[in-house]
């Protein structure tokens, strides 16, 4: 995911840009947090834009036509800002105008048009925009979460896991869950429905969710494994199934039984069966 | 003949229901391999001989070594699949902490890769992993402890997973297990 400088006033109440691989999960999010979406074709967003390209739930087909090298291609004064999440977290750290103004010095400078008004830098643009339009920090923050939790996961694959030893993965989703609680959680899941390639990274970060001692993130930790259970992917079930039994919550067990019933995979049914009897072992 | 057992290092490998019709009748798929990887060209499996109680001691004896609760994932199998594959098995000392489970384990040995394979194909063909939860694990490896198989300094159970095991092995002294 990468963000984009400040739209120009052609697009009001807009100021960043976020291009993701996901378009579903940025309508969803947008929805979520009440945001209209802009139904902007994509050409015209691309022929009428000053140098900074607009979010648009058609990124599906922007992604298709111009990539972030294209767009500077043709719109060479673009500047583009290092990463949303490091925007965001250096954000959330600059509680002083100074550091603020630290931060986004280390971008080139440039006129930069925000809601009609022209800033001579970045910092100022940023400000003013995030002032107007705070509402969409939390969207970005949201896309962030869900960027870093992506990340992690890809900077996963190939990591050796084996059963009962804690893993570099393990200790950075904890760390994860830890700092930005539930929304974390749903970052990871989306992230895991999102990734079809590595098992291994799928199954680490079901079950140490599972795992993890916390109970402020409790309720959307065991729903979103129950969610992750309808997945279409033996594996993921698996993983849900063994993340479920780490959490050991008895309310799950109309869950597991649906499971029981309907799982094809004799050997991801077998550690429902036993998860069933783990939850209600007075019950058999 | 005997039945063998063998816990599977990394399970999430083994086929699922991903799309398999392109591979050939009679084989497998490759990455069921990882999950039956040798170490040193030998395969340490411990003979159960369709005896729970056996099964429950080697699960115990060989979660001890890990350092939290977690899954263990098994095969059970005769060892006539090991003799179809034509791979000799020895009888030779384990290693873990429950000195009559080190008596019950054989080296599947002298593997070579293509040994590997056809094995794997006929395991893979023939059985299905076994699960045995995280907290039943635990309850296995207190059992043991209370039972003197496996001295408690010798389970590497840290953290969280140590103060469970602990409140475990507590219940069982007190004649009150869950």
């Amino acid at each position: 995911m990468t963000a984009y400088a400040p739209t120009s006033e052609t697009y009001p109440g807009v100021w960043g840009i976020v291009e993701v691989d996901e378009p579903d999960v940025v309508q969803e999010t947008l929805a979520v947090a009440g945001l209209p979406l802009i139904q902007e074709p994509v050409a015209s967003t691309v022929d009428q834009a000053q140098g900074y390209y607009l979010y648009s739930p058609n990124l599906g087909v922007w992604r298709h036509g111009l990539s972030k090298h294209e767009l500077t291609a043709r719109q060479p004064a673009a500047t583009f800002l290092p990463s949303v999440h490091n925007f965001v977290v250096n954000l959330e750290r600059s509680k002083s105008q100074h550091q603020h103004r630290q931060l986004v010095r280390t971008n080139a400078p440039g006129n930069i048009t925000v809601l009609g008004k022209t800033y001579a830098s970045q910092s100022d643009a940023l400000r003013a925009a995030l002032i107007q339009t705070r509402s969409l920090g939390n969207v970005i923050r949201i896309l962030a979460l869900r960027a870093t939790a992506s990340s992690l996961l890809e900077a996963a694959r190939g990591e050796d896991f084996e059963t009962g030893f804690r893993s570099r993965l393990s200790a950075k989703v904890e760390r994860f869950v830890a700092h930005h609680g539930e929304q974390a959680v749903k970052s990871l899941v989306a992230a895991v429905v999102a990734n079809s390639s590595d098992p291994d990274v799928v199954v680490e970060v079901l079950t140490t969710l599972g795992q993890i001692v916390s109970p402020d993130t409790k309720q959307q930790r065991r729903q979103s494994l129950v969610a992750s259970l309808n997945d279409n992917r033996a594996q993921v079930r698996r993983g849900a199934l063994i993340g479920l039994s780490h959490l050991d919550d008895s309310s799950v067990i109309a869950d597991v039984k649906r499971v029981i019933d309907a799982e094809k995979i004799r050997w991801v049914k077998s550690i429902a069966i036993a998860l069933w009897e783990q939850l209600a072992p007075k019950n058999v | 003949m005997t039945t063998l057992m063998r816990i599977l290092r990394k399970p999430s490998r083994w086929p699922g229901d991903e799309d398999l019709s392109w591979v050939p009748t009679g084989e497998i798929p490759a990455d069921p391999l990882s999950c039956l990887l040798a170490d040193n060209n030998a395969w340490s499996v411990y003979q159960v001989d369709d005896n729970r109680e056996r099964v429950n001691r080697v699960i115990a004896a060989l979660a001890a070594g890990r350092e939290t609760e977690a899954i263990a994932e098994y095969l059970i199998f005769d060892s006539a699949l090991v003799d179809q594959a034509g791979i000799p098995i020895e009888t030779t000392p384990g290693q873990t902490p429950d000195n009559e489970v080190n008596l019950w384990h054989l080296d599947i040995s002298h593997m070579t890769a293509s040994r590997l394979a056809r094995l794997a194909t006929l395991l893979v063909l023939n059985c299905e992993p076994k699960p045995c939860l995280g907290k039943e694990v635990t309850r296995l490896i207190a059992n043991s402890v209370v039972q003197g198989y496996i001295p408690a300094e010798r389970v590497r159970y840290g953290g969280t997973s140590r103060t469970k095991l602990e409140i475990e092995i507590a219940q069982r002294r007190s004649g009150n297990p869950n």
